[in-house]
């Protein structure tokens, strides 16, 4: 047997009333079939019932989001020609280009290379007159050294003279 | 040496030959060829004035640029030949 309470005028005037009432009368059909006594089932009808008006949203106020999101999804692109094939996002195409693409290496200007000027032939080596191949010793320094080594490109003159 | 100073671009080398050694050395200090405006070498073994010929001195070969005999005259150097050869 189960007692019901009747609500407060302050809960009945709410905006949770209707919501909060269904949840009342569906715990007291569950809890009929119970013994406990019906303050106790009451007293948890009054408390999920808040719970349930507390963490539940109001349908009054679920209801707009509801209603506006479809106005906020991007409308497909229709084909004119009745085509219903999924066409990517307008965005996908002005997007970031693909992963795979690579970017063009940075040219580098080849360095320059200056051509080599002509060169003028070598001049011919001046022709030297050829001295015989005798140790001589040289009255300066004192040293002995070969007369072949004293030739010198150019005019030459050699002059033959004796101590006497 | 006056053929130094007046040709300084010309190879002179002055070759000596018979005697000895130390007469040599008085040579250059008497005609003051040794201040190193020619070069003075002294063969021992006369066979350089052999190799040119040489028999008599004083005497003087002149070779041009390239080498060639211009002159080869026995006596006094002549100094016209040296710079013709220039």
């Amino acid at each position: 047997m189960t007692t019901r309470r009747p609500l407060g005028p302050r809960f009945a005037s709410s905006a949770f009333a209707a919501p909060a009432l269904a949840l009342a009368l569906f715990a007291s059909a569950c809890g009929g079939a119970s013994d406990g006594p019906s303050g106790s089932v009451a007293a948890t009808t009054d408390t999920d019932a808040a719970s349930a008006v507390a963490t539940t949203p109001p349908l009054a106020d679920a209801a707009p989001e509801a209603a506006q999101e479809p106005a906020e999804a991007p409308e497909p692109a229709q084909d004119p020609q009745g085509d219903t094939s999924i066409t990517a996002p307008a965005t996908d195409d002005q997007g970031s280009p693909p992963l795979t693409s690579v970017p063009p290496a940075p040219t580098v200007p080849a360095p320059t290379v200056a051509a080599p000027a002509p060169t003028e032939p070598p001049a011919p080596a001046a022709a030297t007159v050829e001295l015989p191949a005798v140790d001589v010793v040289d009255l300066v320094s004192g040293d002995t050294s070969d007369l072949s080594s004293l030739a010198k490109p150019g005019v030459t003159l050699v002059w033959f003279w004796a101590p006497h | 040496m006056q053929l130094a100073q007046n040709f300084p671009e010309v190879n002179v080398v002055g070759l000596g030959a018979q005697d000895n050694l130390a007469q040599a050395n008085d040579f250059v200090s008497r005609t003051g060829t040794g201040n190193g405006e020619i070069t003075m070498v002294w063969d021992p073994s006369f066979e350089s004035w052999r190799a040119f010929g040489i028999r008599s001195q004083p005497y003087w070969l002149l070779f041009g640029r390239d080498g060639e005999l211009l002159f080869s005259q026995p006596g006094s150097i002549d100094f016209d030949a040296v710079r013709a050869a220039l």
